[in-house]
This record gives structure tokens, sequence and C-alpha cells, in this order.
């Protein structure tokens, strides 16, 4: 046998880890061999001076019971304050939570008193593309239309961001139920929303923002591109980066071949009852700076995307174009600026 | 009239309840720290002792392993693995001073090579070399010079042999307790033994 061999045996043995026959073979050995009995007693010997109790030596100092209490009351008062800065990195990370849940739902809620999923309002807006107007406006610099214009308010459960930097297609369902659908809304934005990324969603101070702003927009553009000037059509989607936004009206809430203004907060507001609702509500809340346009359509149901309003001699002159190729409405509605001038269609 | 003792007699008061000792000691109560530090101290400065060969150092690493590991314990699980983990902690409080006292040379320490474990390579805490030192160690007698000696094994196999000789554990207890398997166990056991061997030969 090696001594290496020998040394991991009389381990074994002192540790109690060799069965009886290797116990039995091991201790002959040692009987016969003084060094490997010489070696079993210095391993008992280390294991005897570590398992001794030395009394004194290895007794705790004076004190070593007062230092340690005083060391755990000293770590208990560190961990509490500790806990207490943790406990206000918390309470602040959730209130400036609850603070941007607020910003971002809140308004809208109020406003919307239908909405009841949020999930909905993640959902991936369908999205018409710009034309390429609104993209060289866009790139000319001109502000955003979430800063121009009034939010409209979305019919039923769309995304409110999708209101404020897209708008829907036609839905089909919707045009089935009688329910408006927005024909025209063109905004310039400066860049396009990502499609699988929510759109910022605007705040209530954010939406009077822009009605203010959109309301001076539109005296101002009326002024400076209209008045005195020679007569001009502005195609809708030039005026809409103004705001224009004209929305179909359900079958039976205007008058065929008629013209409705309506200037008055409640009687905007009891549109906002009746089955044109959605539409109304699409265009916006009552505006002191703005006035309600309904158009009833004659015999042939107006194509209301086709719409565009030219300012001549201090009158703003709609047009609209009969539907062909698509579903038609019998009316149209739309808001302009509550600066009096009157208002043709033709 | 007021029951009497018998005179001589110390009341003897029952054993509180480690349970709630903990629970205590998790609300901030100093005294129920006192009576499981009281429990515990002494053992954990025995196998500290051996393990640092400083009395200094020894009853800071005990009271740094008390006020640490007594709070953070949730779940009272019986005597025998609170004190297998109030070890443990000590252990692991231990060689992260080493990590930190010499980070470069120990951060592979306790890992350990890899197969069958111990190859004799790994860096060795600095011995306490010094004249007076062993000047004082001369002085002392036989078994203060195996103590003294424990010191100056490399610490992985110091560690495994304290585990084994001071707190008694077995093979497979001190492998689950270091992460290894038993054969390594075994193997830094057999190199622990042999280098303090050759300590104490040097000294004859």
């Amino acid at each position: 046998m090696s001594q290496r061999e020998l040394d991991r045996r009389l381990q074994d043995y002192l540790d109690d880890r060799l069965d009886d026959r290797e116990r039995e073979e091991l201790e002959a050995l040692i009987r016969d061999d003084p060094a490997a009995a010489a070696d079993l007693e210095s391993l008992r010997e280390i294991r005897l001076a570590l398992r001794e109790d030395t009394g004194g030596a290895d007794a705790l100092s004076p004190g070593f019971y007062t230092r340690a209490k005083s060391r755990f009351a000293e770590s208990q008062k560190q961990g509490k304050r500790r806990g207490f800065r943790l406990l206000s990195w918390e309470a602040a990370g959730l209130a400036t939570a609850a603070v941007i849940t607020l910003a971002l739902f809140m308004p809208d809620l109020l406003e919307r008193p239908g909405e009841t999923s949020i999930e909905s309002r993640f959902e991936t807006p369908r999205r018409i593309e710009a034309d390429d107007a609104d993209l060289a406006a866009a790139e000319a610099g001109e502000p955003a239309a979430d800063e121009m214009a009034p939010a409209p308010v979305e019919a039923g459960k769309r995304d409110v961001a999708e209101k404020i930097v897209e708008f829907d297609a036609p839905v089909e369902e919707e045009k089935a139920t009688g329910r408006a659908e927005r024909v025209d809304r063109v905004e310039a934005a400066p860049a396009r929303p990502s499609l699988s990324a929510p759109p910022p969603a605007p705040t209530a101070t954010r939406r009077r923002e822009a009605r203010q702003k959109a309301a001076s927009a539109d005296a101002e553009f009326a002024e400076e591109q209209f008045a005195g000037a020679p007569m001009k059509k502005e195609s809708s989607r030039s005026f809409a980066d103004r705001e224009l936004v004209a929305v179909g009206l359900p079958e039976g809430t205007v008058e065929r071949s008629s013209i409705r203004i309506v200037e008055e907060r409640t009687e905007w507001e009891r549109l906002l009852l009746g089955a044109e609702r959605d539409a109304i509500r699409s265009l916006g809340d009552y505006t002191p700076s703005r006035r309600l346009v309904l158009i009833g359509a004659g015999a042939d149901r107006f194509d209301c995307a086709s719409m565009t309003v030219g300012l001549t001699g201090g009158t703003y002159r709609i047009s609209v174009g009969p539907a062909r190729d698509v579903d038609g409405f019998s009316g149209c509605a739309l808001t302009l600026p509550r600066d009096g001038r009157e208002v043709v269609v033709e | 009239m007021e029951p009497t003792r018998p005179s001589g007699v110390c009341p003897v008061e029952p054993e509180a309840d480690p349970a709630e000792l903990l629970e205590g000691i998790r609300r901030g109560d100093t005294d129920a720290f006192e009576t499981l530090a009281r429990q515990h101290a002494p053992r954990l400065f025995r196998l500290a002792l051996r393990l640092t060969g400083r009395r200094e150092q020894a009853e800071d690493l005990v009271q740094d392993t008390l006020v640490r590991a007594l709070p953070a314990l949730r779940k009272f699980e019986g005597r025998a693995r609170l004190s297998t983990y109030l070890v443990r902690a000590l252990g692991n409080l231990w060689k992260n001073r080493l990590r930190s006292k010499s980070r470069s040379r120990l951060v592979e320490w306790f890992r350990g090579p890899a197969g069958d474990g111990d190859d004799g390579t790994g860096d060795w805490e600095p011995p306490d070399s010094s004249p007076s030192a062993l000047d004082r160690l001369e002085s002392e007698d036989r078994a203060a010079w195996i103590r003294r000696g424990v010191a100056r094994l490399e610490p992985v196999r110091r560690w495994t042999l304290l585990l084994r000789e001071v707190e008694e554990l077995s093979y497979e207890e001190i492998a689950e307790m270091t992460e290894v398997p038993v054969g390594t166990v075994r193997s830094r056991l057999a190199r622990a033994r042999a280098d303090l061997r050759s300590i104490l030969e040097d000294r004859r």
C-alpha cells in the first residue's frame, strides 16, 4: 500500500468511513506498522487539539454581548432608515405612476364614459396614410395636427390617440348600424407614428390648448387666406390642416337639401344625445369659437370625403360631391370658425 | 402573604422558543437577539477563532454573523438547522472578508478546482510568520501550535477541516454546505491534514 493510499485509509478510519472488513484490515496494519500508528496518532492529535475546549482561550471577551447588542440595535436603526428611504422612493414611484396613469387615461375616461377597456386603447389603430401634401406640409415645419386642431372625440371605443394623429377607415359594421363615420381627417404630423406602438394620448389640458390654437388659427387663416382674396377654392385637405373634419351623418338626422348651423351650446349638446351623437362627438365638444354645420343631401347621397370649402367675399362656400363609387351619406357635418361669415353650399 | 422560594435555589426561567426569539429579532428586540446570541456565539467563536487565528477578528466575525444572519432568517426549522445556518453564514462572511482583503488572489478559492477538487494550486492567506508571532508559538504547547497552524492552511482546506473537526459535520453535510461533491470533501480533508502534519513536523 502506498503512503498516499495509507493516508486515505487512515483518514477514513479516523472519520469512521470504513466498513467492518476494511477497518479490521487497517487495524492489523497499524499494529504491525509503527509509522502508520504514528500517522494515525498525529491525526487524532489534530482532532483533539481542534475539538478541545481550551477554556479561557476559547471564551469570548467580557462585554462581547453588550457590543453585539449595540451593533444589532444600530443595524436595526440603519435598516429602518433604509426601509424608510425605500418606502419614500416607492411612494414617490407610485405617485408618479398614478399621475402618469391619470394623465393618460382619466381625461379620456371622463370625456368618454362609454369607454371601459383600457386594453382597447392600445389596440393598433387602422391608419390611412396621409397624402403627399400632408407630409410636405409636415416637412415644411407646420405645426403638428394635434397641436393645431381640437382633438375630436371618436365614436365608440376607438383609441383616443388615433383621434389625434390618425383616423379610422370606414367601418362596415358601423355603416350597417347607421353609426356615423368619419370620412375625412387630414393632419400634418411631423413623423408618422409607428403602427406597432400606441401613439401618445392627449391630456385634457392639451386638448383645450389645441382647441384654442385651432380657433385662433382658423381666424387667422380666414383673414389671411380668404378675406379680400380672389375667389379661391381651398380643398378640404388643405383646409383640414387648420381643422376641417367632415363626417357623414346617419339617415334621418338632417333634412334633405338643407343647411343647419348650430352655434348655441344647448343645441350642440342636444345633438350629442341624438342619433347623430357619434358623428357630432367626433367633431368635438361645444366651443364658442366654432359653429357646427350640418348639410342634408339631395337626391344623391353625399361623398363627404370630397368636401371642399372656399371663402369668397366673406362667405364660406362648401362644395361636396355625390357619392358614386362609395356608400354615401344622407348628410355631412363639419365645423367652421364662428366668425359671422355666411355659409353656403354650392 | 407572598409565596417563598426554597433558599439557595435559583429560579430557572423556561427556555425561550427560538421561533419566537427570531420573530422578536426581526422586530428589533435586542433582548431576543442577546438570548439567541448567547446560545450560539460560544460555538461560533470557537470556530471563528480557529478559522482566523486571531481573537479580535474572530469576535468581530461572530458579531457580524449574528447581527446579519439572525434577522435575515425568515423561518425557524429546528435548532440544528439554525446552527448550521449560522455556521454557513459565518463561513460566507469570512470568505467575503478574504476576498475583499485580497480579491485578485482569493476570488477563486471557494470554488475549488474542477474534477476531484483540490490540486493544491490555490493561493494561501499570507501566514503570520513574523518573528514575534513565531516566538509566541514556540512558547505555547503543542495543541496551541496545532490550532495556530490551522490558520496557516489554505482557506478552502482550512474551512473544510474545521467543519469536520470543530463542527463535526459529516462528509455529506460538508459537501452540501460547501456545494462540492463528497469526493472533493474527502480530498480537501486529506490535504488539509497532510499540510497540518507537515507544519507539526517542522516544529519538531
